[in-house]
C-alpha cells in the first residue's frame, strides 16, 4: 500500500521538518507570547488564539537544537493533538508536500543531533531529508526529556 | 444517526428516567395512594425495559422487568407500597444505574449477577414477604391480597422491538437532568420541585457543553474586538460609521449577556438528588428527617453547580448524622419526632447564598473543646477561654472529628476541611452558626459565575499579573528609608510591622524566578497583603496597576505543574496575563509550614485585638482633619481625575466599571467641615472612598485618605448630636470623629427625593 500523506513542512535551525497536515489546525505569524515563569524550559509561554490559551513550544529547546543564524521563530504552527492545542514556534514554513510511503524510512541510528524520540522517520527527498515529527509526543514531556533537563540543570 | 449515537441517546434518556424515578419513589412514600404517580413510575420502568431489550442488554432488561412486575401490581391496587418495597425498588434503581454507568464506560453491559435482587422483586410481586438485610423491615401490610397471579414473563419479548423514542416516556423525559454524559448539557429545566405535574412543554434543546464553551470564548473575543473598534469612532467624524459601530456595540453587549445566561442553571439540578440522599441517610441512622427546599430556581453557573454538589452532599450527611437526634430523643426534648433539614438558595449582592439548616442538637461545644485538647491543638486552660465562635473554627481543621466511632457516613475526620477547601477554590466562603439544642445553620456564599472575577493587576519584571481580589486584604506602601524599623528578619523570613503585627514578606520576583533583585535600603516597597489558607503575608510587587474584572481561563495540561498560577486571562489588548494562585505561592515558598511551626504573633493577643478593637479608615476633610469611617463600609479607595466627573441632572457622577457611581461630597454633610476647594488644575486627583449601598456604588469625596486604624469599640457619643457624626474615639491621645454614614446617606436621599418635587427646591445644598 502506498497511500500518500500530506505534510506541512517547516524550517528550524537549518533542518527541514514535516508534520502530518491532518494534525495542523492553522499557521499564524507573530502571535505574542506571554512567558510563564517556572514552567518547563520547552514551554516558551502562552498565547491567545481567538480567546483560547495555547501553550507555545520552544522547538529549539524541545529538539535540543543549537541556536542558528536563521532563528526567528516568527511563525507558529497550531497543532491539535489529544484534544488540546499547542503552538510550535518555527523559523519559516515551506510547502505542503504530498509524499508516498515509498520514500519513508525509520530514523537512521547515527542520528544524534535531534531528540530521536520525536522523529518518526525521514522522507528522502531528491535534494534533502525531511524529518517527520510525531505530534503526540510534542505535547508531553517524556521521561527522557525530563531526565535531560535534570542533567542540564546540574 | 449511527448506532453509537443511538446508544448515547439511550444512556442520556436512561439517566433521566432513573433520576426522575428517584424523586418519584420518595414522593410516593409520602403519598402512597397517588395512582397517577404509580402509573408514571410504572411507565418509566417499562420504557427502560423496552429500550434495554432493543439493545439486548440482558441484565438491564431482567432487573427492569422484575421491577415493572412489582410496580404493575402496585399500580393495579393488588399490592400496597410499603417501606420494604420502596427500599427494594430503590436498590433495583441503584443496580440499574450502575449497569448504565458500565454501559457508558465500555459500550457493553458489565457482567454481574442480579438474580438475588430479581428474585426479591418477583417474590414481592407475587405477594410473598421476603427477608432481606434492609434497614427497615416493615411487615407487608395486611391489605395485601393472599394470592396474586405469577408475573407475566412473556412481556420482554413482546416489548423488545420498541425503539427508545421519547414519546414512550411522558413524565420522566420532561425533567431535565444534566448528568447525561460529561459533555452534554441541558439548557432548560422545568420545576422539579413539583414532579407530579405533567403538562406538555416544548421539547428542550440539548447542547454540547464544549460547544457552549467555545461560543462563550468567541463572545469574549468579540467583546475585546469591539473594545478595539470603539476608539476609532472618535478619530473619524463619519456619522454612518459611528452608528454602525454603536449597533455592533449594543449587539455585542446583548450577545454577551445572553451567552452568560445560557451557562446559568437552576440549583434544583443538584438538589433533585437530595430527597433520595436524605431518605437513605436517615434510614441508615434510624432517624426521621424531612427535607424542605426553598429557592430551587436560583441560578448558578454550570461549573459551579458541579463544584458545590459534593460539599452539599457532605453537609447534608453531617446534618442528619451529627445534627438531627434520634426520634425518641427528639420527643424527650419536646421536639417533633420528624427532624427538618432546610435547603435555601437565594441571590444576595451578586452572590448566591445557600443555607443548610437543621433543627437538631447543634454542635456539641464541650466535645469540640475536649477533642481540641486531646489533639493538643490548645492547652486545657486556653480551651476554657475559647468562645463558641472560636470553637467552631476547629471543625474546619483537617482530621478533626467529634465522632468517636467511624461509620460509613462520617467520623473519619475528612470532611468539613475538604468542604471548606472546595468552597474557597471556587471563590466562595462558608459560615457556620450553631445553637445548642436548637440546630445548626451552614451558609455557603458562592459567586454567581466562576468565569468572571475581579482581580488586582500588578507588575513584576516586565509582565502584568492578576491577583484574585478575594485574596487581597489591603495594599501597603512601605518606605524603607523613612520607616525606622523597615525590614526585619524572623528566623530567616523577612518580615515588616503592620500596625504592630509582624507580617512575613515574599518577593514575587524571587518567587517566580523573574530576577533576583533585592530592594535597596531606601526603596519604597509596594506590598499586597494577602490571605491564604489561614496565613496572612505580604507580597512585594514592582508596581500596582489597576483593578479589573477578568475572565479566567485554565492553563491546560502542559502547564498544570506550575503551582504558582491559577489560570490566565486575556487582556483588552489581546495579550495573555497570568493569574497568581495565592495559596499555591504561599505553599510553594515553604512559608506556610514555617509560620505554622513558629507562630509570629501570639495568637491570644491577635484574637483579643479582634474582639475589642474595630478597624476604621481615617481620612480628612477641609476643616476636619481627624475623621474615620468603619472599615466594613469601605469597598475600595479610588483616585479620580476631575476630568472624569460628569453631571447627571444635579448630581455629580463618574463612570465606575459598568456602573454609574454617584459622588457624595462628605463636607456638605459633616458639621465643622469647610466647603470643598475646587481643584486647582486638571491634573489634581480627587480621593474617593467607594461604598456600596444596596449593590450601588457611592463615591465619598474626601480631601485625603490616611490609614487603617484599630481603635477601641467604645464610642463616645457626641452630645449634643453633631450633624453627620456618630461620636468620637481616641487613638494615641488624639480624638477622632467617627462618621455616621447611615445618616449621611439618609440626608442625601431626603434631598434627592425632595428634588423630585419641584415644590421643595430650596433643599438643594450642592454648590
Amino acid at each position: 500500500m502506498s497511500a500518500s500523506t500530506d505534510f506541512v513542512t517547516f524550517y528550524l535551525g537549518g533542518h527541514y521538518f514535516g508534520i502530518n497536515a491532518a494534525d495542523v489546525l492553522e499557521l499564524n505569524r507573530n502571535l505574542e507570547v506571554t512567558p510563564v515563569p517556572k514552567s518547563a524550559k520547552t514551554v516558551r509561554g502562552i498565547m491567545n488564539l481567538r480567546g483560547q490559551l495555547v501553550p507555545a513550544i520552544d522547538m529549539y529547546e524541545r529538539l535540543n537544537l543549537e541556536a542558528h543564524a536563521g532563528k526567528t521563530e516568527s511563525i507558529s504552527i497550531i497543532l491539535q493533538c489529544d484534544g488540546f492545542l499547542v503552538a510550535l514556534l518555527v523559523d519559516d514554513v515551506g510547502e505542503i508536500l504530498s509524499l508516498d510511503q515509498d520514500t519513508f524510512e525509520p530514523p537512521p541510528s547515527n542520528f544524534s543531533v535531534i531528540s530521536r524520540e520525536l522523529v518518526l522517520g525521514v522522507h528522502k527527498l531528491p535534494d534533502r531529508l525531511l524529518l517527520i515529527l510525531d505530534p503526540s509526543l510534542i505535547n508531553q514531556r517524556s521521561e527522557k526529556a525530563k531526565r535531560n533537563q535534570l542533567l542540564l540543570a546540574h | 444517526m449511527n448506532d453509537d449515537d443511538i446508544l448515547v441517546e439511550f444512556i442520556i434518556e436512561a439517566r433521566e428516567i432513573l433520576d426522575q424515578l428517584d424523586l418519584d419513589f420518595v414522593q410516593l412514600e409520602i403519598t402512597p395512594n397517588d395512582k397517577k404517580l404509580v402509573g408514571n413510575i410504572f411507565r418509566a420502568m417499562h420504557t427502560l425495559k423496552g429500550s434495554s431489550g432493543f439493545f439486548a442488554f440482558k441484565r438491564l432488561e431482567k432487573v427492569s422487568h422484575a421491577g415493572e412486575s412489582l410496580l404493575g401490581k402496585i399500580r393495579d391496587g393488588q399490592l400496597a407500597l410499603d417501606s420494604q418495597k420502596t427500599t427494594i425498588l430503590l436498590s433495583a434503581l441503584d443496580c440499574l444505574r450502575s449497569i448504565i454507568e458500565g454501559i457508558e464506560g465500555s459500550q457493553t453491559e458489565p457482567s454481574g449477577d442480579d438474580s438475588a435482587l430479581v428474585e426479591q422483586l418477583l417474590a414481592l410481586a407475587s405477594g410473598k414477604g421476603i427477608e432481606v438485610s434492609v434497614p427497615q423491615t416493615a411487615t407487608p401490610s395486611a391489605a395485601e391480597p393472599a394470592s396474586t397471579p405469577a408475573p407475566e414473563t412473556q412481556e420482554p419479548s413482546t416489548q423488545s422491538s420498541i425503539p427508545p423514542v421519547t414519546a414512550t416516556t411522558p413524565p420522566s423525559s420532561q425533567l431535565a437532568q444534566v448528568d447525561a454524559g460529561e459533555s452534554t448539557d441541558e439548557v432548560w429545566a422545568p420545576d422539579p420541585a413539583d414532579p407530579a405535574k405533567n403538562q406538555e412543554v416544548a421539547a428542550p434543546v440539548k447542547v454540547n457543553l464544549e460547544l457552549l464553551d467555545r461560543l462563550m470564548n468567541l463572545v469574549s473575543e468579540m467583546v475585546l474586538a469591539r473594545n478595539r473598534l470603539l476608539p476609532f469612532t472618535n478619530q473619524f467624524v463619519d456619522h454612518d460609521f459611528s452608528s454602525a459601530v454603536r449597533v455592533i456595540d449594543l449587539l455585542t453587549l446583548e450577545l454577551q449577556e445572553r451567552m452568560m445566561k445560557t451557562r446559568m442553571q437552576p440549583i434544583s439540578q443538584v438538589w433533585t438528588k437530595f430527597p433520595r440522599l436524605i431518605r437513605d441517610v436517615s434510614n441508615d441512622c434510624a432517624k426521621k428527617v424531612s427535607l424542605i427546599q426553598e429557592g430551587a430556581q436560583t441560578e448558578l453557573d454550570r461549573t459551579l453547580l458541579d463544584a458545590i454538589r459534593d460539599p452539599l452532599v457532605h453537609i447534608i450527611r453531617n446534618s442528619i448524622d451529627h445534627g438531627i437526634e434520634i426520634p425518641s430523643e427528639r420527643l424527650n426534648r419536646g421536639k417533633p419526632e420528624m427532624g427538618k433539614v432546610l435547603l435555601r438558595a437565594s441571590h444576595e449582592n451578586g452572590m448566591v447564598v445557600i443555607e443548610i439548616a437543621d433543627d437538631g442538637a447543634g454542635v456539641n461545644y464541650d466535645l469540640v473543646r475536649q477533642k481540641a485538647i486531646e489533639k493538643s491543638l490548645v492547652s486545657p486552660q486556653q480551651a476554657m477561654e475559647l468562645s463558641d465562635l472560636q470553637l467552631l473554627e476547629f471543625i474546619f481543621l483537617p482530621g478533626f472529628s467529634t465522632k468517636s466511632q467511624v461509620t460509613n457516613l462520617s467520623g473519619r475526620g475528612v470532611g468539613m476541611d475538604v468542604v471548606k477547601t472546595n468552597i474557597s477554590n471556587i471563590g466562595g466562603s462558608i459560615d457556620i452558626d450553631s445553637k445548642r439544642g436548637v440546630g445548626t445553620t451552614i451558609r455557603l456564599k458562592i459567586p454567581l459565575t466562576l468565569a468572571i472575577m475581579p482581580a488586582l493587576f500588578i507588575r513584576c519584571g516586565s509582565e502584568p499579573y492578576a491577583i484574585p481580589q478575594s485574596s487581597v486584604l489591603e495594599m501597603v506602601r512601605l518606605d524603607l528609608g523613612a520607616d525606622s524599623t523597615g525590614l526585619e528578619d524572623f528566623y530567616g523570613t523577612p518580615v515588616f510591622r503592620l500596625r504592630n503585627q509582624l507580617v512575613p514578606l515574599l518577593f514575587l520576583n524571587h518567587q517566580l524566578d523573574v530576577n533576583q533583585e533585592m530592594p535597596t535600603s531606601d526603596a519604597i516597597l509596594n506590598i499586597a497583603i494577602l490571605q491564604s489558607s489561614g496565613v496572612r503575608f505580604g507580597l512585594v510587587v514592582d508596581e500596582v496597576l489597576n483593578m479589573q474584572e477578568v475572565v479566567v481561563k485554565p492553563l491546560g495540561p502542559l502547564l498544570k505543574d506550575v503551582k504558582d498560577f491559577a489560570g490566565a486571562t486575556i487582556l483588552g489588548n489581546g495579550r495573555v496575563a497570568l493569574i497568581l494562585d495565592v495559596d499555591g505561592i504561599a505553599i510553594q515558598s515553604g512559608m506556610v509550614a514555617k509560620i505554622q511551626s513558629r507562630p509570629m504573633n501570639a495568637t491570644s493577643t491577635e484574637e483579643k485585638s479582634y474582639e475589642e478593637d474595630v478597624a476604621m479608615l481615617s481620612f480628612e476633610l477641609e476643616g476636619q482633619s481627624r475623621l474615620a469611617l468603619y472599615l466594613e463600609n469601605v469597598e475600595r479607595l479610588e483616585m479620580i481625575s476631575p476630568k472624569q466627573v460628569q453631571r447627571n441632572g444635579n448630581r455629580d457622577v463618574i463612570q465606575y466599571g459598568n456602573d454609574i457611581m454617584h459622588l457624595l461630597y462628605l463636607n456638605q454633610y459633616i458639621e465643622g467641615a469647610e466647603g470643598r476647594k475646587s481643584p486647582k488644575n486638571e491634573d489634581d486627583v480627587i480621593p474617593v472612598i467607594v461604598h456600596y449601598t444596596n449593590g450601588i456604588p457611592v463615591g465619598l469625596v474626601v480631601s485625603q485618605v490616611h490609614d487603617i486604624i484599630h481603635v477601641s469599640k467604645n464610642l463616645h457619643e457626641a452630645n449634643p448630636p453633631q450633624k453627620g457624626l456618630l461620636g468620637c474615639v481616641s487613638l494615641n491621645d488624639q480624638v477622632i470623629n467617627v462618621v455616621d454614614l447611615q445618616e449621611i446617606l439618609m440626608m442625601r436621599n431626603l434631598q434627592e427625593n425632595s428634588k423630585e418635587y419641584p415644590a421643595v427646591i430650596d433643599m438643594d445644598l450642592s454648590s
